[in-house]
């Protein structure tokens, strides 16, 4: 609606005034106009027992796509009171996700990846979902994990459900192990012996006088904060404070350092730019590779992958790749947005892994079989520990800062941890302190 | 005196024949040099999507994949509704183009050959037109689609074509269309051509090699549009063919062999335009009889 | 007919072969480009209303640093890049203008790069400029030379984006194609027969004669050059060092929400680009011939 006051100050109103002529719309929502498509041809008449139409953007491949509609048919089918229609969007989600909602033609349910619920939040064009959860007595938000609830939080208001988490696990390639006759990494392990057989496994098997086994690769990937929080650092705290040069902090980022520049346990910077991180441990040069749980890393056919728990710091923590469902302010009827809503993030629970909700824990097997038992294992645990973002308004800007002052410069070596997180440190105060 | 002029002459004309040759053989030589300079990337482009994806990053680098693996195009093809985005697409850029070239052509005439009040200030707001940069017209351009009613069709990527197409367009032609003689029109109106005859059926024919760059501009510029579709388009079954490319780079990030694969089927009908128009490229249309 | 008349109907003429782009340029261009001379004055993050705030975002624009080394960033490119592309492509034209067996293959060959596109570029570019394993690099190494880190090294971005930029000559060697092919013979008839040398005739009739498209793709050679996001977006580069403008314009209106000062940012990109052109155009009757317009 803001953007529709906009349109009208913005001296657009004779130019729309001709073309609207030939849209007979009476309500202000256009997004109405749009849902044709591949609907039965019963919705559009003006029958009493109407479903309201609920549009659904999400994002995802051809195929996951079509088990995505097939996913919202049976949803739709369940329901007398809505039907969802499903709208994709090939690429750059955010550039087009951001142009619907601004041109007042915002889907009424929307995936949204952790890195934007707060800034969407805090523009109120999100549902504010607290009271339709309070009062849903078929829904109990504790049995979500905690921290994909915080999440999808913003300012104590919950706005989305979780649909999918994938914490960071660690992988192992079983055959350069053996090779190595070195033991397994499990949860016992620190930074110290992971750096450790890190560089154990890294060789020139045909000593031709290059290295072509790696212990460890990293390239931006998994985010600094992994290292950061592991030794009780922090970023940006939850409540905006800057922390990225507190000791903590530089103690995770010396422990990054060394992996990168120090070790000689990971491949040169351009050849991971050259044959990409996760196609190299794939190809079988890489020992130990920290992915997400929903990587294909662990079926490489002819290969023998397994996993566990990242190493840990002073605290035992790992990175969580989090996206919420959530809705539009502008949807006509919260009420049928809201159930829609939530069927369909449920749907979606028995389709992704991991599903946020700790009931669903013994399900990540049944969801996908083609997950070694040990990788399974290794996520269900980590979801305890799993931590996304700190969610600011603001992330995006944070997030090409910490890219450009802080982990960028470590992957090319050119400045120290300590002047690095100082330097990094200001420019956020500078960001944090205009608002 | 005759004799020596007759050896003289024999002598300038042996020499020419020289310089032809040598002429020709210096051609040849910037032909095939240049040629090799754009070949060899494309060629790596074509060896890379037949390659499977073991050996893709052997070093060093093999030209001639062992194995040949055909099977990436097929992968690559049936990984999504292929045929529906080239449908699509084709729908698209071939209507877009027409319009671009009529419509352009007609508007490029009326500022290179008519006089009007104000043409030149006009021509200007039609070069300030391409200055602005898109990304901040974006939202209240979709707005205003949006409120007609024209997502998730073809609409807004083809319509706006036939209303003078784009500002480059007109430009160019516009260029083109000053180099032709004054004298030709003049001669046509005392034939009894009126304005939109002369520029049927003089001005037009004269242009065929620029008519042609624009159509091939044109039909590549929209074959190759990513956010246009991007924004407009809500339904798969609608998707472009860069669109389906784009999910393709999402899902299989560094599967080069699958990109290069998609991306060389991609281009396909872009180049085969070029091969179509490249016909009328034939020297000196519009020089008969008029000069000299 | 009287005068005024005969005016009168000549205006009309010329309206109504232009009417499609006026129709379109009301229809379809006004209200957004009023629009986001509007936003320029504003606060707007596209999701809530407006605040109008003056020349806020101009100010803060002629302190940011990032600003300023974009531009800085963008015309080194540009004036690189923009001859470079010209004389390339009119000299590639005019090789594709002789007269020699196979000249259809050679031109699709030539046109070649400018339709491979996207991806596929980015992929390409990566492989050529690949410290290790990279064209250039691999052919340097051939020769005893240390290749250098293309796009990881702030001082080789720039280089080697111009470098690429040299990829997309192909348009404007086909406008030039396009035109040569209108150039009129006779006077290089009469020129061989005053035994010109083939530098002499290039000065004094390819040169002339191609002006007007000279002229064209001069422009649209600047223009493009300044508007360069599409590479940077995909490939990236060391920082700052590849910091083009329309990367943090876009930056600013699609990653930050920050319309109003990537409006702001479009606007004076506007300015400049306008100047440059008027520049130009103004000082085009010194060089430009026009053929239809010779008396």
């Amino acid at each position: 609606m803001k953007a529709g006051k906009l349109v009208s100050s913005l001296g657009m109103v004779s130019l729309l005034a001709v073309m609207v002529a030939c849209n007979d719309e009476s309500s202000g929502n256009n997004a109405e106009n749009n849902n044709g498509g591949n609907n039965n041809g019963g919705n559009n008449d003006e029958g009493s027992a109407e479903k309201a139409n609920i549009d659904f953007a999400a994002w995802g491949g051809p195929e996951e796509i079509n088990e995505l509609q097939e996913l919202v048919d049976g949803v739709n089918e369940k329901s007398d009171e809505y039907e969802i229609n499903l709208i994709t969007i090939a690429d750059d989600y955010p550039t087009a996700l951001q142009t619907r909602v601004a041109g007042n033609n915002a889907p009424d349910i929307f995936y949204l990846s952790q890195e934007w619920v707060s800034t969407y939040a805090n523009s109120d064009v999100l549902l504010d979902l607290t009271e339709y959860v309070e009062n849903d007595e078929d829904l109990e938000l504790e049995h979500y994990y905690e921290d994909t609830i915080r999440v999808s939080s913003y300012d104590d208001k919950l706005y989305g459900l979780p649909w999918i988490s994938n914490p960071v696990i660690l992988y192992y390639n079983v055959d350069i192990f053996d090779e190595a006759g070195i033991d397994y990494p499990d949860e016992s392990w620190d930074w110290d012996q992971f750096r450790d057989v890190a560089k154990e496994l890294t060789k020139d098997l045909n000593d031709d006088g290059r290295t072509d086994q790696w212990g460890f690769t990293t390239h931006g990937w998994p985010p600094t904060h992994q290292w950061i929080w592991s030794m009780g650092g922090d970023v940006v705290s939850q409540d905006g404070e800057v922390l990225v040069d507190s000791p903590e902090s530089i103690e995770g980022l010396e422990i990054l350092n060394s992996i990168l520049n120090e070790d000689e346990s990971i491949p040169a910077s351009n050849t991971i730019e050259q044959q990409g991180l996760a196609e190299m441990f794939k190809a079988g040069r890489i020992g130990m590779f920290m992915g997400g749980a929903a990587d294909d890393l662990d079926r490489v056919e002819g290969m023998n992958v397994e996993a566990t728990v990242v190493p840990k710091g002073e605290e035992r923590v790992t990175f969580n790749w989090l996206a919420s469902m959530v809705a539009s302010a502008d949807t006509e009827d919260p009420d049928v947005t809201y159930q829609a809503l939530k069927d369909m993030t449920e749907a979606i629970h028995t389709w992704k892994i991991v599903p946020p909700d700790s009931r669903l824990a013994d399900t990540v097997l049944d969801i996908e079989p083609r997950k070694t038992e040990s990788a399974a294992q290794a996520m269900t645990e980590s979801m305890e520990f799993a931590r996304g973002f700190s969610g600011h308004p603001q992330q995006q800007q944070i997030d090409t800062i910490v890219w450009d002052h802080l982990t960028s410069p470590l992957i090319e070596g050119t400045g120290s941890p300590q002047e690095l997180a100082e330097d990094t440190a200001e420019q956020l105060r500078n960001l944090l302190e205009q608002e | 005196m005759a004799q020596k002029q007759a050896t003289s002459q024999n002598k300038a004309g042996s020499r020419k024949a020289l310089k032809t040759f040598l002429n020709k053989v210096f051609v040849y030589m910037a032909l095939f040099a240049g040629g090799f300079i754009f070949l060899v990337p494309f060629f790596w482009m074509v060896s890379t999507s037949l390659k499977d994806s073991a050996v893709i990053f052997q070093f060093p680098p093999q030209w001639i994949p062992d194995p040949i693996v055909w099977g990436n195009y097929v992968e690559a093809m049936t990984f999504a509704p292929f045929h529906l985005f080239f449908a699509n697409s084709l729908i698209i850029a071939s209507l877009s183009m027409i319009g671009e070239v009529f419509t352009g052509a007609l508007v490029a005439y009326g500022f290179a050959k008519l006089e009007f009040k104000g043409k030149n200030v006009l021509f200007i707001i039609v070069l300030a037109t391409m200055m602005l940069p898109g990304e901040v017209t974006m939202i209240p351009v979709f707005i205003m689609f949006s409120s007609i009613g024209w997502i998730d069709t073809f609409l807004p990527l083809i319509v706006p074509s036939y209303f003078g197409g784009s500002a480059f367009f007109i430009f160019m032609l516009r260029q083109f269309f000053l180099g032709i003689p004054n004298e030709l029109e003049d001669a046509a109106r005392i034939d009894g051509c009126n304005t939109f005859q002369i520029f049927y059926k003089i001005a037009l024919p004269l242009s065929k090699p620029a008519l042609a760059v624009v159509a091939i501009f044109s039909f590549h510029g929209k074959w190759n549009d990513f956010l246009g579709p991007l924004i407009y388009l809500n339904s798969m079954e609608k998707y472009t063919v860069q669109l389906g490319l784009a999910m393709f780079q999402g899902m299989f990030q560094t599967e080069w062999s699958l990109l290069m694969a998609a991306s060389i089927v991609a281009l396909l009908p872009v180049l085969l335009i070029f091969f179509m128009f490249q016909k009328y490229f034939i020297e000196g249309i519009k020089l008969s009889g008029i000069k000299g | 007919m009287s005068d005024r008349k005969k005016v009168l109907k000549k205006n009309l003429e010329g309206y109504l072969f232009i009417s499609p782009w006026i129709l379109g340029m009301l229809l379809f261009t006004v209200g957004p480009v009023f629009a986001s001379f509007y936003i320029s004055f504003t606060d707007w993050n596209t999701f809530q209303s407006p605040n109008f705030v003056g020349f806020d975002n101009f100010v803060e624009l002629s302190q940011d640093s990032k600003f300023w080394q974009s531009l800085k960033v963008t015309f080194t490119y540009a004036l690189f890049s923009v001859p470079l592309n010209l004389v390339g492509g009119l000299l590639a034209a005019m090789l594709l203008n002789q007269k020699v067996r196979g000249m259809k293959i050679f031109r699709t060959i030539f046109y070649l790069p400018a339709v491979v596109s996207g991806v596929a570029t980015a992929l390409l570019w990566r492989w050529i400029f690949n410290t290790d394993v990279g064209l250039i690099n691999s052919t340097l190494a051939k020769i005893g030379i240390d290749g250098p880190n293309w796009l990881g090294d702030p001082n080789f971005v720039l280089p080697s984006y111009i470098i690429m930029s040299l990829w997309g000559f192909g348009n404007a060697m086909l406008i030039f194609l396009a035109a040569l092919q209108d150039l009129p013979k006779q006077l290089y008839e009469s020129a061989d027969i005053d035994g010109a040398s083939i530098l002499r005739k290039f000065w004094h009739i390819t040169l002339p004669q191609l002006s007007p498209i000279v002229l064209f793709n001069l422009i649209m050679g600047i223009i493009a050059a300044m508007k360069i996001f599409t590479e940077a977006y995909i490939i990236g580069g060391a920082g700052d060092a590849g910091l083009f403008y329309m990367l943090y314009l876009w930056q600013n209106a699609f990653q930050f929400m920050r319309m109003g000062y990537a409006s702001a940012m479009a606007w004076v990109f506007f300015i400049i680009i306008l100047a440059i052109t008027l520049l130009i155009i103004k000082s085009s009757p010194l060089w430009v011939y026009y053929e239809g317009k010779k008396k």
